[in-house]
């Protein structure tokens, strides 16, 4: 464009100024943060310093000092640890609740002197250097969930590894090999989750009728594990048919996103005149799925999925205007964070691992049924992909995860 | 009959007819992807990409291109669920701050864009990250409310069968056709476009016509991904990120020039139609995600490139016949839907009106 006097110019640059901290302003004055489900009640409120943290960036924060009753844990040694936090994503509530988990564990032992948090964005690159901006800063423990792009952390995870640094991965396959690109590997068992939402909805279909399988990204391990499985429990049963064919390469792609979800299940909607049962491996984008039920004025089937509150809340809604429909749903599992944090923590202070049941791959079962067992909580206060399952006692998870 | 030719002729007619060609195929190419339910399905969604992408032909329009998209659109969608929080009572004063902030985010835009002359590739990639940034900011990395229920309610519902979503865009791109071809501003908003030099020379303040541009685009953003939230009940952070590229994909396939001047908002929201039905058809097909990908993305460079061929020279006899969809001139054509004006006596005239 052409150039302008200097007054213009200085008095477009104040304006540009002053638009940007108004913008700034009326979002942070309105937004807050989502109220994210709360943590559990014996350890939460250990520290309320928190690491400030940015997006895409790294924080710092100085903790343990005011931790309570450590010298309990077996898990906490007396070395000193700065403990690297790293999420390929972090982006969401989920990685939210995954954070304050490993958080919650980390202000439990006062060997812990120093936190390092760094969240990917989904950005390998910045996955990459994040770890290795960790190695820098001495970190001597790295928990890290190493989703930010096809297994694009292990290089970075093997050089921490080759320093004598104690690397952690959970929540999302690392690729590696245990011993050499990662200390341990903590997660549930996929195609057991697959198995068992399937074995569920099949039930209450009453053993015939048509299933609907909806996944995430194209590629990732969660959703293929699960695939293969409900398509190997389908084959058990004669009477039952996928409304679209899945397998561990292929299934409908939700991405994820709710919008994706509500678009994907409307064109399925009209393919199909007859689907008797859902599972769905994401709970927050399995409400949109079921949006697009009721748009199309189609009555809710038996579902399987995630939890989440909003999904919890729809079944609540449903319920209460007579249209209750079978739900189940699986442990969002954040609260695995706490036991690779504990992991990494006792192997850099000289503490006792946690010992583990299954090598670390747990089969978690259950969470809510509404047809037997534990009913679906909603609590419309706080945020809708809020998972209460965080909120277990020591005693419950030890169960699930723990020898003995 | 000229008047038909013209018509006809219009750089516009290209997208109508590969639309209904689109509509009239579904049916037998993919069945089920005509229906009731897969238009109920289809409409909604059709209808705020409509609104977004005319907010993108605005700024197109004027020589400009708008990579803020996903930034203004997710504040707008995050702003209609975090200032109510949950309060019925509040909706129409959150309704009032996401016009204010989509306006004031094209504001920026638009004075990065003529004030410092930052190319518009640059400047409005540069504000996205702001916008995005805020949004993380601002929720903390998550919304941790639902819409209210009577935004949920009003985006949900229909009007005679049709899904409300689709009647605001048809009745926006009308209002903004209209503004366009019926009113001064519109025609100066036009000449602009078309010949920035030439409407300076007739006295025209074409900043101003730039930034507003911007601004009107912003506000289109904004209230795009306030819908969105409605429609979704509990949205994503970022949901503008899908929203970039069939905004653009969807203004030049309506055959809106890229560089300026010549654009349609009518053809923009056909576009839209035509991009959204193409999505249904090969989702109704069953198509891989990655094979799904390879046609919209062949369809799309189609579509643009083919009004890049030099047909005049490829097929002689055509010469002096209709080419106004080839190539985008180098001079633009100040033309909206049926109007053409010479650039030089219109610039004159219009600007004197």
């Amino acid at each position: 464009m052409s150039a302008r006097p200097d007054r213009s110019r200085v008095k477009g640059a104040a304006l540009l100024v002053l638009v940007a901290l108004l913008a700034a302003l009326v979002l942070s004055a309105c937004g807050g943060g989502g109220s994210s489900s709360s943590s559990t009640s014996e350890s939460s409120g250990a520290s309320e310093a928190e690491a400030e943290e940015t997006s895409g960036g790294e924080a710092e924060e100085e903790s343990g000092t005011e931790t309570a009753a450590a010298g309990a844990k077996a898990w906490c040694g007396e070395e000193g640890v700065t403990l690297g936090i790293q999420d390929g994503g972090g982006l969401n509530n989920w990685s939210k609740e995954s954070q304050e988990q490993v958080q919650m564990t980390s202000k439990e032992c006062p060997a812990v002197e120093k936190e390092i948090v760094v969240d990917a964005d989904f950005e390998p690159q910045k996955a990459v250097s994040g770890i290795q901006s960790m190695i820098s800063q001495g970190a001597n423990a790295i928990v890290i969930i190493p989703d930010s792009g096809n297994c694009a952390e292990v290089p970075a995870m093997r050089q921490a590894m080759q320093r004598d640094i104690t690397v952690v991965a959970w929540a999302a396959d690392p690729c590696g090999t245990e011993g050499t690109d990662y200390t341990k590997y903590i997660d549930w068992d996929t195609k057991a989750a697959g198995r068992e939402w399937a074995e569920w909805v099949i039930e209450q279909m009453g053993d015939k009728g048509k299933l609907l399988y909806e996944g995430g990204p194209a590629g990732n391990t969660v959703s293929s594990n699960a695939a293969e499985a409900i398509a190997e429990v389908v084959e058990e049963h004669p009477n039952v048919e996928l409304v679209e064919p899945i397998s561990a390469e292929e299934w409908p792609v939700t991405n994820w996103d709710p919008a994706e979800t509500k678009k994907l299940t409307a064109a399925i909607l009209a393919k199909h005149p007859e689907i008797n049962g859902l599972i769905n491996d994401y709970g927050a984008s399995v409400e949109a799925e079921l949006q697009a039920f009721q748009a199309a004025g189609r009555e809710i089937p038996a579902t399987a999925a995630s939890e989440s509150n909003a999904l919890s809340c729809t079944w609540k809604e449903e319920k209460e205007a007579g249209h209750e429909f079978p739900l189940m749903t699986i442990s969002s599992r954040n609260w695995l964070g706490r036991y690779a944090a504990q992991y990494a923590i006792a192997e850099a202070s000289g503490g006792t691992p946690p010992d583990l049941k299954n090598g670390g791959i747990f089969s978690l079962g259950q969470w809510e049924n509404s047809v037997s067992g534990k009913e679906p909580e909603c609590r419309p206060e706080e945020s809708p992909e809020a998972s209460f399952s965080n909120e277990m006692s020591e005693e419950e998870t030890a169960k699930i995860a723990l020898e003995g | 009959m000229t008047a038909l030719k013209s018509r006809v002729a219009s750089p516009f007619a290209a997208i109508w007819v590969a639309t209904l060609l689109l509509f009239v195929i579904s049916p037998f190419v993919a069945s089920g992807s005509l229906g009731h339910s897969a238009l109920q399905g289809m409409l909604p969604f059709a209808g705020i990409l409509a609104i977004a992408a005319i907010g993108q032909t605005l700024v197109i329009q004027q020589g400009g291109l708008d990579l803020s998209v996903p930034g203004i659109f997710s504040m707008g969608a995050v702003l209609v669920v975090t200032i109510p929080g949950g309060s019925e009572g509040s909706l129409i004063p959150a309704l009032i701050v996401v016009a204010a902030v989509g306006l004031a985010a094209g504001l920026l835009n638009g004075i990065a864009v003529t004030r410092f002359g930052i190319t518009p590739l640059v400047a409005t990639l540069g504000a996205n990250a702001i916008f995005i940034g805020v949004v993380i900011q601002a929720t903390g990395g998550s919304i941790a409310f639902k819409a209210t229920k009577n935004w949920q309610e009003f985006t949900a519902d229909k009007v005679v069968g049709i899904p409300i979503l689709a009647v605001i865009a048809v009745i926006v791109t009308i209002l903004v056709a209209l503004f366009i071809s019926r009113t001064i501003w519109g025609r100066r908003f036009v000449l602009v476009g078309s010949n920035p030099l030439a409407a300076r020379a007739g006295g025209l303040s074409v900043e101003r016509y730039q930034i507003g541009a911007y601004m009107g685009a912003g506000l289109a953003y904004a209230l795009a991904g306030a819908l969105l939230s409605g429609y979704l009940q509990s949205p994503p952070l970022l949901p503008g990120n899908e929203y970039l590229l069939p905004s653009i994909a969807a203004v030049v396939l309506g055959g809106t020039a890229l560089g300026g001047g010549r654009g349609s908002v009518i053809a923009t929201t056909v576009g839209v139609l035509f991009l959204s039905q193409l999505e249904q058809v090969i989702s109704a097909l069953g198509a891989k995600t990655a094979v799904e990908y390879l046609i919209q993305g062949a369809i799309v460079a189609l579509g643009m490139g083919i009004r890049n061929v030099p047909w005049r020279r490829i097929l002689p006899g055509r010469a002096g016949a209709d080419d106004s969809a080839a190539a985008d001139p180098p001079t633009r054509q100040p033309d909206t839907q049926t109007t053409s004006h010479d650039t030089a006596s219109g610039a004159s005239r219009i600007a004197s009106q």
